[in-house]
């Protein structure tokens, strides 16, 4: 029976079945409805704010919670609410952003180091090992920083150090995949490599890369986050909650909403993907670490 | 055995290398003219054309880029990190001065994760399936969720401003130590449970507990006496990896516990572009990731003697 299946229809099943699958477990729900969430907060962020998350006004500044500001104001008399609905997109679009190029970056650098094995593969492969061998987030600060503090620098360096994982993936997946019959049938039936690993090869190395994903952005958005902390990522005034904590700092006792309000964002977001990312793996009976 | 250890060496020089390139390349490429940085160092704010000149001269940065890192590196094997910037004084001392508040750090960290981990992640294999493990593995995994800097900014605020049982800055005495060392701990504490259980799970299910069993001793003394240094085994190999959260993690509880450690001093040395700093605490990082992930290998051959590294057996 299953001839009969196309081979698009072939390759889509095991991931709708999965994703179906996972999302009826207690831990992939409840992580759907946390990220679902957070979707929400991007995209009606703005609208659903309730003050203009620009407005300074010194008088009433670090006021606590109530009906006007229902999360307090931060020292420069903003509304603490309105800009963590503002910042959702940064905080979680950087995450996005960096998982984004480094999957596509990793994915085709380690589909080719599996395809072309000999020369580019020990090239490649070799400095994939030695970065894994590295604290990343250690590379990344140091990154950033030479760079100068801003949003996109300390996107550029936690790629920098993000791609590796992914090419580990995909590299294995390739290696597994090419001796298989339908490779060699379509080797057979004159399909160039390129052809062959984007069309034959590639979708079947999916599920893998789809939950490595999953925990890389948990991940990269309490990384970008950390370099905001830091000061090395996001500038003031932009609303983003690594940022806004660490203006929180200098203001524990006196407003200590400033820096509970974004923390719980961030922690509540990248428990979402985690949940996600542990429902997945089971689901797609992904074998592999949870995160590195 | 021996084979495999100078392997695992020559790849902490592959580490080394590629790692201590990609800053170099970064440091070099990054707007501003590093003889004019050398030489406000060392001059003072301001500087003449012919004084930045001299030190591009002396310091080799006229040079091709790949020339001056090999020359870096020839320098460094030798134990020649340079001098930091700010303070004129050579880059491997002021490493090395900073070293003791890390390592007491990480160790206490390493100690709270443990602590934390082992006995959690050896009831939730015993309570399998059960409430307790569900809520334990929640927190775990909430553990791993929580962005570290807030988490220490919440035990400064519990315990040092409102409660006022614990300083929340310096270094120095144990009481320094307790909050810093929590906040790591507990994150790493969440992998060291999961990890905890499923190899108690594992041990669970072996025949000699179900002996054990057979002939009548308390499910305690199974857990706790039979099963617990079995279960240990994955634990201890996760702790390379652990360490790996140390230092990162290290590197931003420092900044916001104000420990003089290595993690502060890279943060700030990259605030500077103090180059020689930052490259050395680069290599260091390396150098111990690398190395506790081999002493790692070698305690687990040790400790479990089915397992031998022979010849292609390689593995990061």
């Amino acid at each position: 029976m299953h001839e009969f299946v196309t081979g698009a229809a072939r390759r889509a099943m095991p991931l709708l079945s999965g994703l179906r699958r996972m999302a009826g477990r207690v831990d992939g729900a409840l992580g759907c409805v946390l990220l679902c969430g957070v979707l929400a907060a991007a995209v009606l962020g703005p609208l659903a704010a309730p003050n203009d998350p620009a407005a300074d006004e010194v008088s009433r500044r670090l006021q606590p919670p109530s009906v006007r500001y229902p999360l307090g104001t931060d020292e420069l008399g903003r509304c603490v609410l309105s800009r963590l609905l503002v910042g959702t997109r940064y905080s979680v679009g950087t995450g996005v952003a960096i998982v984004a190029v480094s999957l596509l970056v990793g994915a085709v650098l380690g589909a080719v180091a599996g395809y072309a094995g000999g020369a580019a593969d020990r090239l490649i492969m070799g400095a994939v090992d030695a970065m894994l061998a590295f604290p990343g987030l250690v590379l990344a600060i140091v990154i950033a920083g030479v760079l100068g503090p801003s949003l996109f620098n300390a996107m550029l360096a936690l790629a920098a150090v993000h791609w590796t994982a992914y090419a580990r993936i995909a590299r294995g997946s390739v290696l597994s995949a090419r001796t298989e019959p339908y490779v060699e049938a379509a080797r057979a039936l004159g399909a160039g490599p390129v052809r062959l690993l984007v069309r034959h090869i590639l979708p079947n190395c999916i599920s893998p890369l789809l939950v490595m994903a999953t925990f890389g952005l948990g991940h990269m958005v309490l990384a970008a986050s950390a370099l905001s902390f830091l000061g090395l990522g996001v500038q003031a005034p932009t609303p983003e909650w690594g940022a806004m904590l660490n203006r929180g700092r200098d203001f524990l006792l006196v407003a200590p909403h400033m820096m509970t309000w974004p923390g719980l964002a961030i922690t509540l977001t990248v428990l979402g993907f985690n949940l996600t990312g542990d429902a997945l793996r089971d689901a797609m009976d992904v074998r592999q670490p949870a995160r590195l | 055995m021996l084979a495999y250890v100078v392997r695992r060496l020559g790849f902490l020089v592959l580490v080394a290398v590629v790692v201590s390139f990609i800053t170099f390349a970064f440091m070099r490429l990054a707007p501003g003219d590093p003889a004019e940085l050398i030489a406000i160092g060392r001059f003072g704010e301001h500087v003449t054309e012919a004084q930045v000149e001299q030190v591009r001269q002396q310091e080799g940065l006229e040079a091709p880029l790949p020339v001056q890192y090999v020359r870096w590196g020839a320098r460094a094997a030798r134990g020649d990190l340079g001098r930091s910037l700010v303070s004129g004084e050579p880059a491997a001392a002021e490493i090395l001065g900073r070293l003791p508040a890390t390592v007491e750090l990480a160790v206490a960290a390493l100690l709270v994760s443990l602590l934390l981990g082992v006995p959690v992640g050896t009831v939730c294999a015993s309570h399998r399936g059960r409430p307790l493990d569900v809520a334990a593995r929640g927190g775990a995994l909430l553990g791993v969720s929580v962005p570290n800097f807030w988490l220490a900014l919440l035990l400064i605020l519990v315990f040092s401003l409102w409660l006022g049982w614990l300083p929340s800055y310096g270094s120095g005495g144990l009481a320094r130590l307790v909050l810093p060392a929590v906040t790591l701990g507990t994150g790493m504490a969440a992998l060291t449970t999961r990890v905890m259980r499923s190899g108690a799970v594992e041990v669970l299910s072996r025949p000699y507990i179900r002996a054990a069993r057979a002939r009548g001793l308390s499910e305690r003394t199974i857990l706790w006496k039979h099963a617990l240094k079995n279960s240990l085994i994955p634990t201890v190999t996760v702790l390379g990896l652990q360490f790996g959260r140390v230092l990162e993690g290290a590197v931003i509880v420092e900044a916001v516990f104000g420990r003089p450690g290595i993690g502060r001093l890279l943060v700030n040395s990259v605030y500077a572009r103090d180059f020689a700093v930052v490259q050395g605490c680069v290599l260091l990082f390396a150098g111990v990731y690398v190395l506790v992930n081999l002493l790692v290998d070698v305690v687990y051959a040790w400790l479990d003697p089915r397992i031998h590294y022979g010849a292609g057996g390689a593995g990061a």
